[in-house]
């Protein structure tokens, strides 16, 4: 087999690969990569750098960063060439809720415990699903709240507050 | 050679004592129980059950620790194949082909696959352990700052090879790993990096919750705004077993990936987890077809699993020949040994040839219950996949807060993995790869570290690069990767050139 | 929202109050809960083993299960957090060490508690020793041939810690300081890697405890300890003013157990005693004898005015050697 020919080698970088689906992908990348490298840059632009010899807590974080930047810039140009605009579509409702449930849980393990911050979770969780069944969630999270309470917390003993403190 | 034989027949006659056998089994049991749920991963999983094994007697406690750790592992593989879900970062791995192939109907094959390849792999390091220990050991010592540095540049250089399309895409989502591995105090120093006064930040973001995030919630997000059509296919339910093609493909992948992970894992520091992407790197490398990689190839399975159990297993070595934990998980062996009043040490072979042969046999055993617990339970796995998604999602969302929750007792990682959801979210809709991102955040404070470690060493002289054999050697396969990837282009650029 | 110092005076108020109780009936009465000892440690390693042998022995004398919790992270200053800012009632107690409650105050300005303040030290129960290993290949058979070494060739050798602001940084530059010479720091994550690149030979120096068992396997020499005595398991080891070096003064390493702040008196005692007695148990003092340690037992005060000489012995170092998380 030659390594040199295989179809991963001819979708390296170049000028002649061909253009992705769409251009808007590339831009919004490009964008995002430039976005958090910028941020970076920002945040981390009283870091000392040093030198080669002797790098500073900032040297790999300032390259790191700059390269970040430069890349989504690229990324842009990219797309920017590219025949096509046809931006991804996100549907935000289950993004949003699911996220919310996860950081719910974040903030209520510690004073509310397992049980309640399962019940928590898992309601605002289930209603991420495209049809809601009003009638089946709360089963749904109570079952799973007294199965996860008896099996980490009394069954497994974990440190974990179980019951609000 | 008759040493051997002698050290291995007294640790056959430790492990298969009835009170052994049955706490090797129980650690298995509980550990793939434990496992298996969804986003509760191996060290959450030892986390839980350690205290477990705090009355059992000193050699019961470790043979069922490996016993929960091997199961957990497995549990672990189990998730990332049936849900996407990585217990730890290298089931990231197996998460690319091992859920292509659930997704089309392959589940149980996967599940197969990965059980014999770990079982392959899992014998072959024991008998390893049992014969090279000392040998190996040495080799590990070579590896000062320069050599971990130009290992993990070769690292980097090859997880280009993971971009499914453009590289492009690849090299940005390598340098936000790094960026994001950045965070927290730096080792040199103690200076705090983009950790925005948060102490929770100091020791920088866990692999864990960065895997979970971006590959366990993103999929979840992803799965609900597909809408209910995105979930049906995988019901669909063919075989549970290999075809004589899938052993053809899967045999010499695991044999690889057994290699590799061995080798890797005998390093200190973080080297188990690297083998199962550089199994993954070898077999899409070497592949006649490697469009299929992504798309559910089955050597891109069993090559990582055996990697991935290989490197487990060898991670023992440096605990057992040296008494120096490697990982996170050979301290908490270790903080085991302490309670009992046994000091892991060099020694150990000599002062407790009972436990120390005990163990190392009951690793072969832990493999062999492996097999024997999970054969019979991929069918019942597969079956869970049948429950209506909108009853799975919860409790898969739920067990992932938990098992993030239970790795450091912190709610404030919790919040975090909310937020690597998103990021895994956007990423995924913008057709970015996500194990380079993994794999280079994994890598890059290892990374940073050695080359800023070993140019103190050398006082600031780069030559320490190129003057240590294993280190020039490294450096030099990482520029012929580099020249592989950038070749195609010259040669295509000439070839156009002429025909102009 | 009530001011920190507002929060602080009400505390105070309330603690006062408490003093004023018939404080014999509440410490009589205590434990009537389970109680938390916070490891502000992973789990696996010394300081989460020995909080769990205390637990056990707690829990036998005092009928209430003692739940070791692990809180990791930020040199253990997450852990003391959550002990600092608990109620004084002794159902939340910390598992602290030389490095959370000697040293960390003294390395940095950005702790969310006051080390004194906010805590009351309750019980000394383990002393660690910690010793000076060279690399095998290093030419000095005793103390004295590696100090004139070192003192020799300033800026040849390299020594070993598991991070920066650690017990080995400190121990590093308190000898540098008593031999008068430049041995180059190099920081490691933790204590496995670092243990492993001495055994190697990638440094050639490491001062602490946790490579005992390596160097007893002839992988690593050692050529004194630096605790006041001779350890029982290593006769042989002379002490630093044995060897020569007299003018080292870093304090030896210890475990300890701590309440928050303003702990009624009868409390601490209470605490104090049951924990002396758990430690002093055989089959415990054996077992920390594994860890390169002794049991050491001591009044809460006499733990108190230690923790306070200790600080005061790493303030001066880091002070000298301008060690500090830089920010």
């Amino acid at each position: 087999m030659d390594p040199l020919n295989d179809s991963k080698g001819r979708a390296a970088v170049a000028p002649s690969e061909p253009a992705p689906a769409s251009g808007a992908n590339d831009i919004l990348l490009g964008l995002l990569f430039a976005a958090i490298g910028a941020f970076a840059l920002y945040v981390g632009r009283n870091y000392v750098f040093g030198t080669t010899q002797r790098m500073g807590p900032g040297f790999l974080p300032r390259i790191v960063a700059g390269a970040l930047f430069l890349l989504g810039i690229t990324l842009m140009i990219r797309g920017m060439f590219a025949r096509g605009w046809a931006p991804p579509a996100i549907v935000w409702r289950p993004i949003v809720l699911i996220c919310l449930a996860v950081i719910v849980f974040s903030s209520t393990i510690d004073r509310l415990g397992l049980f309640v911050a399962s019940l928590l979770t898992v309601g605002i969780g289930a209603c991420a699903a495209q049809e809601i069944r009003w009638k089946e969630l709360p089963f749904v999270a109570l079952g799973l709240a007294v199965f996860c309470t008896i099996l980490f917390g009394y069954a497994l003993k974990i440190s974990m507050p179980v019951w609000p403190q | 050679m008759s040493d051997i034989v002698q050290s291995l027949a007294l640790g056959f006659s430790v492990a298969a004592s009835l009170s052994n056998l049955w706490y090797c089994f129980l650690g298995a049991l509980i550990g793939t129980l434990i496992g298996v749920l969804p986003g509760i991963g191996p060290i959450a999983t030892m986390a839980m059950l350690l205290p477990l094994t705090y009355y059992l007697q000193p050699t019961e406690a470790l043979i069922m620790l490996a016993g929960i750790y091997y199961g957990a592992q497995y549990g672990g593989s189990t998730t990332a194949v049936l849900m996407r879900l990585p217990g730890e970062s290298s089931s990231v791995v197996t998460c690319l082909d091992g859920y292509a192939m659930a997704r089309k109907g392959r589940a149980g094959t996967a599940l197969a696959t990965a059980a014999l390849a770990s079982f392959f792999a899992g014998t072959v390091v024991t008998l390893l352990i049992a014969i090279a220990s000392p040998a190996l050991t040495e080799l590990a010592q070579k590896f000062g700052p320069a050599e971990y540095f130009s290992l993990m540049a070769l690292g980097l250089v090859a997880a280009v090879v993971f971009a499914q399309g453009s590289p492009l895409r690849a090299v940005g989502a390598i340098f936000l790993g790094l960026l994001l591995g950045l965070i927290g105090a730096d080792v040199n120093t103690g200076f705090d990096r983009f950790t925005f006064d948060r102490p929770e930040l100091r020791d920088g973001i866990g692999v864990v919750v960065v895997s979970m995030g971006l590959f366990g919630i993103a999929e979840i997000m992803l799965n609900l705004s597909n809408g209910p059509e995105g979930q049906g296919e995988r019901t669909k339910l063919s075989r549970l077993w290999l075809t004589k093609e899938d052993f053809r493909a899967a045999w010499p992948a695991t044999l690889r990936g057994t290699g590799l992970g061995a080798l890797l894992g005998i390093l200190p520091g973080g080297g188990a987890m690297l083998g199962s992407f550089a199994s993954y790197a070898v077999e899409k490398r070497i592949s006649s077809t490697p469009e299929r990689f992504g798309e559910g190839a089955i050597e891109g399975v069993a090559g990582p699993e055996a990697a991935n159990n290989a490197g487990a297993q060898s991670s023992f070595i440096p605990m057992l020949a040296l008494g120096i934990p490697g990982n996170s998980v050979m301290a908490m062996m270790a903080g085991a040994m302490l309670i009992h009043g046994i000091a892991p040490s060099p020694n150990l072979a000599s002062t407790q040839p009972q436990l120390f042969w005990g163990l190392i046999v009951s690793m072969w055993f832990g493999n062999l219950m492996l097999l024997v617990i999970n054969l019979p339970l991929i069918g019942v796995w597969v079956k869970l996949l049948a429950a209506p998604y909108r009853m799975l999602f919860p409790a898969i969302l739920l067990f992932c807060c938990i098992g993030i929750y239970t790795v450091n007792n912190s709610a404030f990682e919790v919040g975090l993995v909310a937020l690597f959801g998103l990021l895994g979210v956007v990423l995924a809709k913008l057709d970015c790869p996500l194990a380079p991102l993994v794999l280079a955040f994994i890598l890059g404070p290892m990374m940073e570290e050695n080359l800023r470690r070993a140019m103190l060493l050398s006082r600031g002289d780069p030559a320490i690069f190129l003057s240590r054999p294993i280190s020039l050697g490294l450096l030099i396969a990482c520029a012929l990767v580099v020249a592989l990837l950038l070749m195609p282009n010259f040669r295509r650029a000439r070839e156009a050139a002429t025909e102009a | 929202m009530m001011t920190p110092s507002r929060r602080r005076a009400l505390g105070l108020i309330a603690a006062a109050a408490l003093m004023a109780l018939p404080q014999v009936v509440m410490a009589q009465a205590y434990p009537t809960k389970p109680v938390k000892i916070i490891v502000p440690f992973a789990a696996g390693g010394r300081a989460d083993a020995l909080a769990r042998m205390l637990a056990q022995g707690l829990q036998e004398q005092m009928g209430q299960p003692f739940v070791v919790e692990n809180r990791g992270g930020a040199s253990g200053s997450l852990g003391s957090d959550l002990v600092a800012k608990a109620p004084p009632d002794g159902y939340t107690l910390l598992l602290a060490s030389t490095g959370t409650h000697a040293i960390l105050p003294k390395i940095t300005t950005k702790l969310p508690y006051d080390s004194d303040r906010d805590f009351t030290p309750i019980a000394l129960m383990v002393e660690s020793y910690s010793f000076i290993g060279v690399h095998p290949g290093v030419k000095a058979s005793n103390l004295k041939e590696f100090v004139d070494l070192a003192r020799a060739k300033p800026g040849e050798f390299n020594y070993a810690s598991s991070g920066v602001g650690t017990y080995n940084h400190f121990a590093g530059e308190f000898f540098n300081i008593a031999a008068g010479s430049k041995i180059t720091h190099i920081a490691y994550r933790g204590s496995g890697p670092s243990v492993n690149d001495l055994v190697a030979g990638h440094v050639q120096m490491m001062i602490g405890g946790e490579f005992i068992e390596v160097a007893q396997a002839g992988k690593v020499r050692i050529l004194a300890t630096t605790n006041p005595q001779r350890w029982p398991g290593l006769p042989d080891v002379p002490t630093m003013k044995e060897a020569g070096l007299a003018e080292f003064s870093a304090p030896p390493l210890w475990f300890g157990l701590l309440g928050p702040g303003g702990m009624p008196r009868e409390l601490v005692e209470k605490l104090n005693q049951a924990a002396n007695r758990a430690m002093s148990d055989p089959k415990t003092v054996e077992r920390v004898k594994a860890a390169a340690s002794i049991v050491r037992t001591e009044s809460a005060d006499a733990f108190g005015s230690l923790i306070k000489t200790e600080q005061k012995a790493f303030g001066d170092v880091a002070r000298q050697t301008n060690m500090k998380f830089e920010e």
